[in-house]
């Protein structure tokens, strides 16, 4: 699912988004069978051990590829998105010191291009509006967090 | 009389073929913002954090000034280890205390600091607060090329910054940096700087955050994850670390 992401991302970025993804697939998928033993934080809530993690996982199955297009969405926010939430803060601060062109090694970040990152990040936003999907899930890193999060979710949905 | 008629969700599990065309369409809609910022992109974090090493001097009433700006008046980042400080910008804050001191800290990104057990040998911290007029640019004895660098003992503190998850090899390893880098002895009061901190884009789990609390204790130095989320935890005061008194 991380190949529809791939759309104007330059290739460095891109290479560590498909590495990422690729890696927390295969987490995902042996959490999702039971076949990585929940032996730390993975098993707990609020602090109380969870003998049926994998149990509570079962919505993620219903339909992986959903499953694996939220995941994708999570590894573009934190390459992307995040970033730019980031630079837009910075730019923000540096105009208030009068500085309004930042430059980083042979390109530069102006005024303009902070203005594009800010539409990208509020487009970002209204699409998980949009398709109901819950910030916190796409701002998990952990990765059983996540399962736990997007599971949950799911449940409600039904 | 009309009856109400449930709204039609949109969740993605209802129609993903809805949710990947609004992501494609969305990609062409910001392709000129994404590729146009090319790999520097995930520079944005580091710079990130660097801002909020240096809002942290500004609420706590510090004056910020930048300093060494470019031909233009650009800000001038410091991408790499090597290179002359000289060449790049950093940011001067400065305090007068309530016993009538004035105190002036620089606040460089990607600045070497020296061993503080033995000179000659270096580490690039990611963000480092150290002395005014302190950074040195020399040839150091048995390397050919000159180096910027800061003597440990007028570092103030440093900050690391990693954009991924925290998981225990990380946290431990960073305890080394604090070690061999961080003067803890000998400081002053007067103002206070945050301790030498790892910080962190992902967010902590049980395991983590108990080896946080124990680096915490044992190092004296902060983990501060989950940045995404939280962006202030380096400088508001909503969120607890430790501090450190400054080095004379």
């Amino acid at each position: 699912m991380i190949h529809h992401f791939r759309a104007g991302v330059p290739h460095e970025i891109y290479r560590l988004m498909v590495r990422e993804y690729f890696e927390l697939l295969r987490i995902l998928e042996k959490l999702v069978d039971g076949q990585l033993p929940s032996v730390d934080d993975g098993e707990r809530k609020d602090g109380k051990r969870q003998t049926t993690f994998q149990n509570e996982l079962a919505p993620l199955k219903s339909d992986f590829q959903v499953t694996e297009l939220l995941l994708a969405l999570a590894v573009f926010y934190r390459h992307i998105i995040a970033q730019f939430e980031g630079a837009g803060r910075v730019m923000k601060r540096m105009n208030k010191l009068d500085i309004q062109v930042v430059r980083l090694g042979a390109s530069t970040l102006d005024a303009e291009a902070a203005w594009q990152m800010g539409k990208a990040v509020r487009q970002f936003y209204q699409l998980l509006g949009e398709f109901e999907v819950p910030r916190e899930i796409i701002q998990e890193h952990d990765i059983k967090r996540f399962a736990w999060l997007l599971a949950t979710y799911m449940r409600t949905q039904k | 009389m009309t009856v109400a008629t449930p709204r039609k969700s949109n969740a993605p599990f209802k129609d993903k073929s809805k949710l990947i065309a609004s992501i494609k369409d969305f990609l062409t809609k910001n392709s000129a913002a994404i590729s146009g910022q090319g790999a520097k992109i995930s520079e944005f974090f580091e710079m990130c954090c660097f801002n909020d090493v240096v809002e942290f001097y500004g609420k706590n009433k510090f004056t910020v000034t930048p300093q060494q700006l470019g031909k233009t008046g650009e800000f001038v980042y410091k991408l790499k280890a090597n290179g002359s400080h000289e060449k790049f910008s950093f940011f001067e804050v400065e305090k007068t205390d309530k016993s009538g001191v004035t105190w002036k800290f620089h606040i460089h990104h990607n600045l070497q600091l020296e061993c503080a057990h033995q000179t000659g040998i270096f580490y690039t911290a990611d963000i480092a607060v150290v002395s005014a007029g302190s950074v040195k640019r020399e040839k150091v004895a048995v390397y050919n090329q000159q180096r910027s660098y800061c003597p440990a003992k007028s570092v103030q503190t440093f900050f690391e910054v990693k954009h991924m998850g925290p998981f225990p090899e990380l946290l431990f390893s960073y305890t080394g940096l604090v070690v061999n880098f961080f003067v803890p002895a000998g400081r002053v009061k007067g103002v206070k700087h945050i301790a030498p901190s790892l910080l962190i884009s992902g967010n902590p789990n049980l395991h983590t955050k108990a080896i946080s609390a124990f680096v915490a204790a044992r190092f004296h130095a902060n983990i501060l994850a989950h940045l995404f989320a939280r962006p202030s935890t380096i400088y508001s005061t909503k969120y607890s670390k430790l501090f450190v008194d400054s080095a004379p």
